[in-house]
């Protein structure tokens, strides 16, 4: 058997450097392997807002947007109605036609409300102009003509007790920011 | 080189040998097969109507076949056509609901090419949807036969088998699968109005 | 000699190793299944996303289903189960699409699809967090299926490792009523179930 000392020393050398190599590569891949989902994770998750106030416009996603209504009615069996109205001016409508645009309102404890698919009774009768108005989203811009702003609504059905609400309004496009608006106090 | 490591090559080299003629022969056996089992398909035994098919999830009693315009609907179609309509009776047998029938229960004769066909609940006249387990219900199954080809005196209904794996290949999961048909059976098609 | 024999002994534990994981391994269906909460009728049961409880569950052999004047008669080889209860969504919006009537052995039962949607069963409404909302579930099923049975209600039946709520019914399965009917309400909540009880 061959065990003359350089020999041992050579083959040691080659076992203890490609274990090294593997300390270093198995958390390469493993990261390589993994960055798409980080990053998925994180543009769904990782947001910032940008604050506004109702009725200042501001830019975002391509667009100005400004927030023209934020209100709370007394809906039907015991809810309250929250309606919100908003527009964008946009210099291409078409581009962002095609861009999902998400609509929330949540509280202060971390509930979270979607638009109701109809509005309340009450909004047809007290705000009939805001149901001719659509939901965020492509339907809206196909709608408008260029020049003018794709008026939008959205309105929400919460416990009355619910307080501390913000809307928030994020495209797509736009992310990881997104307008966030306070209810206005009255 | 010394002694020891010609010995350690050549260790390796039989390993290597055996593994891959091993393995060779392993998919030379298994090729064979499939192809020894595709040229000699299993002969489906002929079913008289009425005479229930255990198909393994389903229980499948073929009753009879008619042609007709008019779907158990009675509602005609707004564009007329033929309709090729089998009625049965089935059961699932399994644990949870199911509505994929049209594959248990198939045209094979006369060849042709034929759209998906519609499921009706005979209870309801109506559209069927999922068969509840141990639920037994008549339905009848509405193929569009297409316009221009004449519709035969006879047709034959192949009945497919499905069998329950515990646990799949890919992931281990549970699940019903396709197998070879259990049974045909010839239909005399009536001509109804 | 002793070599060979530490080897086959070697091969034969490994292979021993390997049929024992084999057949101890869980099912797909367990390592997915979903997070339960349980409880029985009348009582809020919660789950991480929603909450509900459970205040009514009838058997019948025969359902009317009465919407926009009109009434359809729906017989069965088995029975109706109508179970009425309260849901409510905790912290967003959401949807109960996956109802399902679990017989004592097991067997499954989902929600009945005969029923037209002028019906509003429990998917196809909207619940919003903090507003708790009368939810109506029907069900066909064998007879010897209603005693024991148990009402499973999920967001979905498609997302493993999502929260579900098992409510066992009290329904005997010995107080089957002749028929009951559905009617259509315009207002809240947008069903009857009669003849009340």
């Amino acid at each position: 058997m061959d065990s003359s000392p350089a020999k041992v020393t050579s083959t040691r050398r080659g076992y203890w450097l490609s274990m090294m190599a593997l300390v270093v590569a198995l958390p390469a891949a493993l990261a390589a392997q993994t960055w798409g989902s980080i990053k998925d994770w994180h543009s769904q998750h990782v947001r910032q807002p940008i604050s506004v106030s109702l009725g200042q416009p501001i830019d975002y996603a391509g667009a100005s947007w400004t927030v023209t209504r934020f209100t709370r009615l007394a809906g039907s069996a015991g809810s309250a109605v929250v309606l919100a109205e908003f527009e964008a001016l946009a210099a291409d409508p078409e581009a962002l036609g095609s861009v999902p645009c998400e609509v929330r309102l949540s509280d202060g404890s971390g509930r979270e409300w979607r638009p109701t698919q109809f509005a309340d009774p009450v909004v047809r009768k007290q705000y009939p102009e805001a149901e001719q108005r659509s939901l965020c989203g492509g339907m809206a811009f196909a709608a408008t003509e260029p020049g003018k702003p794709a008026r939008m609504a959205a309105s929400f059905s919460i416990p009355p007790a619910a307080s501390g609400l913000t809307l928030s309004i994020a495209l797509y496009s736009g992310l990881p920011s997104y307008l966030s608006v306070s209810e206005p106090r009255t | 080189m010394t002694e020891l490591t010609r010995t350690t090559v050549r260790q390796r080299l039989y390993a290597f040998l055996i593994a891959g003629l091993g393995g060779l022969a392993a998919s030379a056996i298994s090729f064979s097969m499939t192809l020894y089992e595709a040229a000699h398909p299993p002969k489906a035994p002929v079913v008289q109507a009425g005479q229930q098919i255990d198909t393994g999830r389903w229980f499948v009693t073929l009753r009879t076949a008619r042609v007709g315009t008019v779907p158990p609907t009675g509602v005609p179609p707004s564009r007329p056509v033929q309709l090729l309509m089998v009625d049965m009776d089935v059961v699932n047998r399994s644990a949870t609901p199911n509505n994929v029938l049209h594959r248990v229960v198939t045209l094979s004769a006369p060849t042709q090419k034929l759209p998906m066909p519609t499921v009706y609940l005979d209870r309801d006249k109506y559209l069927a949807g999922y068969f509840n387990p141990n639920m037994p219900e008549r339905l009848t199954m509405a193929w569009e036969w297409p316009a221009g080809v004449p519709v035969p005196d006879k047709v034959t209904i192949t009945v497919t088998g499905q069998t329950y794996k515990l646990r799949d290949n890919l992931y281990g999961a549970s699940g019903w699968y396709d197998r070879d048909p259990v049974a045909t059976v010839d239909l005399p098609v009536e001509k109804a109005p | 000699m002793m070599h060979m024999l530490q080897s086959a002994l070697a091969l034969l534990f490994a292979a021993a190793v390997l049929y024992g994981m084999q057949h101890t391994r869980p099912l797909y269906s367990d390592i997915t299944s979903p997070i339960v909460s349980s409880g029985g009728m009348n009582k809020r049961v919660e789950a991480r996303a929603f909450a509900l409880s459970l205040d009514s569950a009838r058997v019948a052999r025969v359902l009317n289903v009465e919407t926009f004047g009109k009434s359809k008669t729906y017989t069965s080889s088995g029975v109706w189960g109508v179970v009425e209860g309260e849901a409510e969504a905790k912290f967003e919006t959401l949807g109960l699409t996956s109802g399902e009537w679990l017989s004592r052995t097991g067997v499954r039962y989902v929600l009945t699809d005969r029923v037209p949607a002028t019906i509003e069963m429990m998917p196809g409404d909207v619940y919003q967090p903090g507003l708790p909302r009368r939810v109506l579930l029907m069900f066909e099923v064998p007879e010897d299926a209603v005693a024991g049975g148990t009402v499973v209600v999920a967001r979905t039946k498609l997302l493993p490792l999502d929260d579900e709520i098992r409510i066992a019914t009290n329904v005997s399965g010995k107080d089957i009523e002749p028929a009951i009917t559905i009617r259509r309400n315009e207002e809240r909540p947008p069903w009857t179930v009669l003849p009340q009880r």
